[in-house]
Parts: C-alpha cells; sequence; structure tokens
C-alpha cells in the first residue's frame, strides 16, 4: 500500500501551474492576443496618443517627449480584453471538456488549483506586458531623458493591475460554462470598471464615488501610472487579486460538490 | 478497502442513489452495472473524493469521506466517465503532471512509475504523441495510464471500454486485470460480457438502488423465482425397461427438488434445486430404480444480460 497524501500546497500549487501555462503555450490564443495587444500598444503609443480623458497626452513622434504615459494610460483598457483571453478557458475548459472531475481526483492540496491556474495566467500575461512595453522604454531611453523610476512605478502597477484582472477573469471564467461567454463578460466588466472611471465626473454623487473607486482610474491611473506609490492603491490591487482568487475557489467547489 | 454504507445523494428533488450499501475487498474486481441514470457514476464520483454524499457512510482505502477526502485521493486511480483528457497534452507530459499531482515529487520515483503505467497501459512508443492525435483506443489507455500512476490501492474505472471495438476492449480488460491482483477495482460498465469476463463480483444499480450484490457465479447460475440452481437433465429408458416416458412429477417428487418441468424433448427435463448434492444422489437412485440411462445432468447457466435485465424490470415495477 502506498503511503502518500499528495504534494504540499506548494508542490501542488506548481504542478498545476506548469500544466496551465503549458497549456496556454500550446494554444493559439496567447499568441494572437499577444500580438494584437503589442501592435496596438506600439501603434496607439506612436500614432494616437492618449487624446481622451483629463489626463490627455499627444503621440510619441508629435509630442517629442521621453515619456511612457501614453503606453500606461492605454494599458487599462487594452488589460480589458487581453486578461479575459488568457483566462476564459482557466475553468470552462476544464468544465466544458471534463477535464475538472479528473484536476478534481488528484490529491492536490485545497486552493491549489485556483491559485495554480492564477499565476500562469498572470505569468503570461506579465511577460506579454514586459514585451510589449519594455522595448518602448528602451526607446525612450535612446532618445531623451525618461524617468526610470516613474517608468519603472507604472510597469510594476500594470503587472499589478494585469493580475488583478487575470483573478476576476479566472472568477468569470469558473462562473461561465464556455470560454466565449466568459470572455465576453469578463471584457464587459473589465470595460464598465474603465468607463466608469472615465464617465464618474458626468455622473451623480453616489454613483460617480462607486464608479470611481472601483476604476483604474482611482488605483493605476492617477498614481501608480505616474510613479506615485500609494500604498492604499496597491493594497486594494491586491485584495482585489485575493477575492477573487478565494470566490473563484468557492465558484469550483460549490459546482464540484452541487 | 471500500465501504459504503446506506449512501444518499439528491440532485434538488431527484434522487441519484438511495440507500447503497456494499464493500469490497482487496484483490476483488467488481463489475458495477446499472441502465443509464442509474446512479453509478453518482457513486463513483462519491468514491473517488469528488462529489459528497448527502447520507451515509464513505471509506475508501481506510479513510472516511469527505473528511479525509485528501489521504483517499492519494490512494485512489479515477477514470472518469467519456475519458477526459487534456487534449493538447503530449503524452509524457500528461502523465508527468498526474504524477505530480499524486505528490510523486522525486524525478526518478516519478519517472519510474510513469514507465510502468504506461507499460500496463500498453503505451510504449506513444510518449511523443499528442492526446488529441491518438486514436480512441489510444485515448482510452492514456486514461488508464494516468489513473495508474503512482500505482494506487483502489482503481475506479467508468466505463472504460465504452466506444471502443472488441479487440481493443479486450485489451484493456487483461490490462486491468493484470493491475487488480493485489488490489481493488471497481468497473462500471454496460457491457455485460465484460463484467462475466473479467470479474469476480457485480454490484447492479437500477433507480439509485442496489438490486444485486453477489458473484457473477452465483447471479448467472440461480434461479430467477425460486433462488435455486438450475439443472438440466435428459434421461433415457433402458430398452424394454418400463412403461414409457418418466413424468416430471417424478423428478419434481425428488428431496431437495424445488420444482421440476419437462422441456417438450422426450426425455429433457428443467429442474431446480434447492439442495443440489442431495438431488444428485437422488436422481441417482431414481435411475437405478427406473433403469433410466442418465444421458446430461448440466448446471444451466443464465447471461448476465438477461439476470440484469430481468431485476432491472423488477426494480423499476416496484419503484414508486
Amino acid at each position: 500500500m502506498n503511503d502518500r497524501t499528495g504534494p504540499g500546497f506548494l508542490a501542488s500549487t506548481t504542478t498545476v501551474a506548469r500544466r496551465e501555462l503549458g497549456a496556454l503555450v500550446d494554444s493559439s490564443i496567447p499568441l494572437v492576443s499577444g500580438i494584437a495587444f503589442f501592435v496596438l500598444l506600439h501603434a496607439l503609443f506612436f500614432f494616437a496618443g492618449y487624446p481622451i480623458g483629463r489626463i490627455q497626452a499627444p503621440p510619441f513622434f508629435a509630442g517629442g517627449v521621453a515619456s511612457l504615459q501614453v503606453v500606461f494610460a492605454w494599458l487599462p483598457l487594452l488589460l480589458a480584453f487581453l486578461a479575459p483571453a488568457l483566462t476564459m478557458g482557466s475553468w470552462a475548459d476544464e468544465r466544458r471538456s471534463g477535464t475538472l472531475d479528473l484536476l478534481a481526483s488528484y490529491p492536490l492540496a485545497p486552493g491549489a488549483s485556483v491559485l495554480g491556474k492564477w499565476l500562469a495566467t498572470t505569468a503570461l500575461l506579465a511577460f506579454l506586458i514586459v514585451v510589449a512595453v519594455v522595448p518602448l522604454g528602451v526607446l525612450c531611453v535612446a532618445l531623451g531623458p525618461l524617468d526610470i523610476a516613474v517608468a519603472a512605478t507604472g510597469l510594476l502597477g500594470a503587472l499589478v493591475l494585469g493580475a488583478a484582472c487575470a483573478a476576476l477573469g479566472g472568477f468569470v471564467s469558473a462562473l461561465a460554462g464556455d470560454p466565449l461567454v466568459a470572455f465576453l463578460i469578463g471584457s464587459l466588466v473589465l470595460l464598465a470598471c474603465w468607463l466608469g472611471g472615465m464617465l464618474a465626473p458626468t455622473l451623480p454623487g453616489p454613483v460617480a464615488e462607486l464608479a470611481f473607486a472601483v476604476s483604474p482610474q482611482a488605483h493605476y491611473l492617477d498614481t501608480l501610472a505616474r510613479g506615485v506609490i500609494d500604498l492604499r492603491d496597491v493594497l486594494w490591487l491586491l485584495g482585489a487579486m485575493v477575492t477573487f482568487c478565494v470566490l473563484t475557489h468557492l465558484s469550483v467547489e460549490a459546482r464540484r460538490l452541487r | 478497502m471500500i465501504r459504503v454504507q446506506n449512501l444518499q445523494r439528491s440532485y434538488g428533488d431527484h434522487v441519484a442513489v438511495s440507500g447503497v450499501s456494499f464493500e469490497i475487498e482487496r484483490g476483488e474486481i467488481v463489475g458495477f452495472l446499472g441502465p443509464n441514470g442509474a446512479g453509478k457514476s453518482t457513486t463513483m464520483r462519491i468514491l473517488a473524493g469528488i462529489s459528497n454524499a448527502d447520507l451515509g457512510l464513505v471509506e475508501v482505502a481506510g479513510f472516511r469521506l469527505p473528511g479525509e477526502g485528501l489521504a483517499a485521493r492519494g490512494r485512489v486511480g479515477y477514470l472518469p466517465e467519456h475519458t477526459p483528457l487534456y487534449a493538447s497534452m503530449r503524452v509524457d507530459r500528461f502523465l508527468e503532471f498526474a504524477a505530480r499531482a499524486r505528490g510523486l515529487i522525486g524525478r526518478r520515483e516519478r519517472a519510474r512509475s510513469i514507465s510502468v503505467a504506461m507499460d500496463r497501459a500498453g503505451l510504449e512508443g506513444f510518449e511523443r504523441h499528442r492526446v488529441q492525435d491518438l486514436s480512441k483506443g489510444y485515448k482510452q489507455r492514456v486514461g488508464l495510464a494516468q489513473a495508474l500512476v503512482g500505482e494506487p490501492d483502489v482503481l475506479l474505472l467508468d466505463e472504460p471500454t465504452s466506444g471502443l471495438d472488441p479487440l481493443e476492449g479486450r485489451r484493456l480488460r487483461e490490462r486491468i486485470a493484470e493491475y487488480a491482483r493485489n488490489r481493488t477495482v471497481l468497473l462500471s460498465t454496460h457491457v455485460l460480457p465484460e463484467v462475466e469476463a473479467l470479474c469476480h463480483r457485480a454490484l447492479m444499480l437500477v433507480a439509485g438502488r442496489l438490486v444485486a450484490d453477489g458473484q457473477v457465479e452465483q447471479l448467472t447460475g440461480r434461479d430467477s423465482d425460486s433462488g435455486g440452481t438450475p439443472w438440466r437433465v435428459e434421461l433415457l429408458a433402458e430398452e424394454g425397461s418400463g412403461p414409457g416416458p418418466l413424468p416430471a412429477d417424478a423428478l419434481s417428487g425428488l428431496a431437495g427438488v424445488k420444482h421440476a418441468e419437462a422441456t417438450g424433448a422426450p426425455g429433457l427435463f428443467r429442474v431446480v434445486a434447492d439442495d443440489s448434492a442431495r438431488f444428485a444422489l437422488e436422481l441417482n437412485r431414481l435411475c437405478r430404480d427406473r433403469q433410466l440411462l442418465l444421458i446430461e445432468l448440466a448446471r444451466e447457466r443464465r447471461s448476465l444480460d438477461s439476470v440484469f435485465a430481468e431485476r432491472a424490470a423488477r426494480a423499476l415495477e416496484a419503484t414508486p
């Protein structure tokens, strides 16, 4: 008789994360959405600038300023599509193909599947953000005096924001029965958050407060993206990650035991 | 190894499993039979620690579920219905994942376990194939291999040969039988000859209730109504020995016999005995006394098919 009780929490998490990352890399979705993200971000940076909202910035070629503000300004909107594209299959695919039962039959530590999947999508998302943003930073450094501290804070903030978006996307995937539905709902929710921040000044009092409070403007664009580290924003984003990961775990368990 | 007492599981108003109790010991291969929707997969999922029972006691490999589910899952290999697999993965990477997920952390231990599982499932040479590129038969083998990784004490296989051609199904059965020598296997299937060929014992579930639990030999060798052992008897009168054909009454009057009837063919009878040894002695005496030749005395076996159909029909009739 074997005497195993299954891998510990860390080993369980890395096991799931490795498999999930492998599955993501095998699929064409990250490649296609990653290329689209890269091209769009670069096109917006060089040719469009950021002509909307309170913080407006000219395109790189027109402005003549070595700054990544345009990049960081567009990131929340682009992440509203990129993050759900990467997370949409996390749970919906498992349920659709029946592998959720297989996964649940292994003696993985409780919560490790959720954490492992979130880590994998977050790692891939971070990779895509870094690959898209760092070359622009290098270009700025080559052409003018880029404020490295501001750029690094903006990039790190984008990674944290991306991780929170991935947590929300994973939760939506756990609720939805189909990856496409998960993508649409995830994107709509994130888009609504972004739009809420944009439209907050035009909304009535309490609604405006709420819309702004859950928007990336409040916790990223007005602070981290501009090089300002406010611990409250970092905690808010970390709280969002933890909350959505816990909700994902509860949702997966509830469906499994139903 | 598996102990289930008064298991109950409902989905809303629908009672999927009710009052099911059975025990399975080490070394037993048990067939789990039942029509679609009988509650087999529900029971299997509960035993695999995936789903919880509403009521009842469930113990697998000495661990009580759901409380000790993690420890129990470490000793169970499970192949779910329809063989769900990570289709885009390579076979070796999939099994590597299964091995890690089962807690095989050491590289050597993992490699050995994967190699043994692949060998047992007949997957040698397919390590680098993607699961989605394999035939259905080989996909089933991958499903079996992932269940075998870590050499679990209990193997739960939910319709493992469904959709396979007879040859492939037979090969898979042989592999399961080979593995099961010192372990416990619960095999859910619709293929009744498979149970006759592979299993020592069968459990029949109909409308969520256990309607039969017994050795396969016993189930197929019993008369459905009386529960006695059915025999086929052919007798021939010796030349010039008697007044004519033997009446069935002469046989039904023998000690140990519950019931006897003529089949229509001359000298051929069907006898149901509740004490077979006594019946044989009495039959011998009858032959001597009446100068009859015993041409054939054979135990009548029913197919598991007919036993299953009959028990299922009875259970469904009795279900309100």
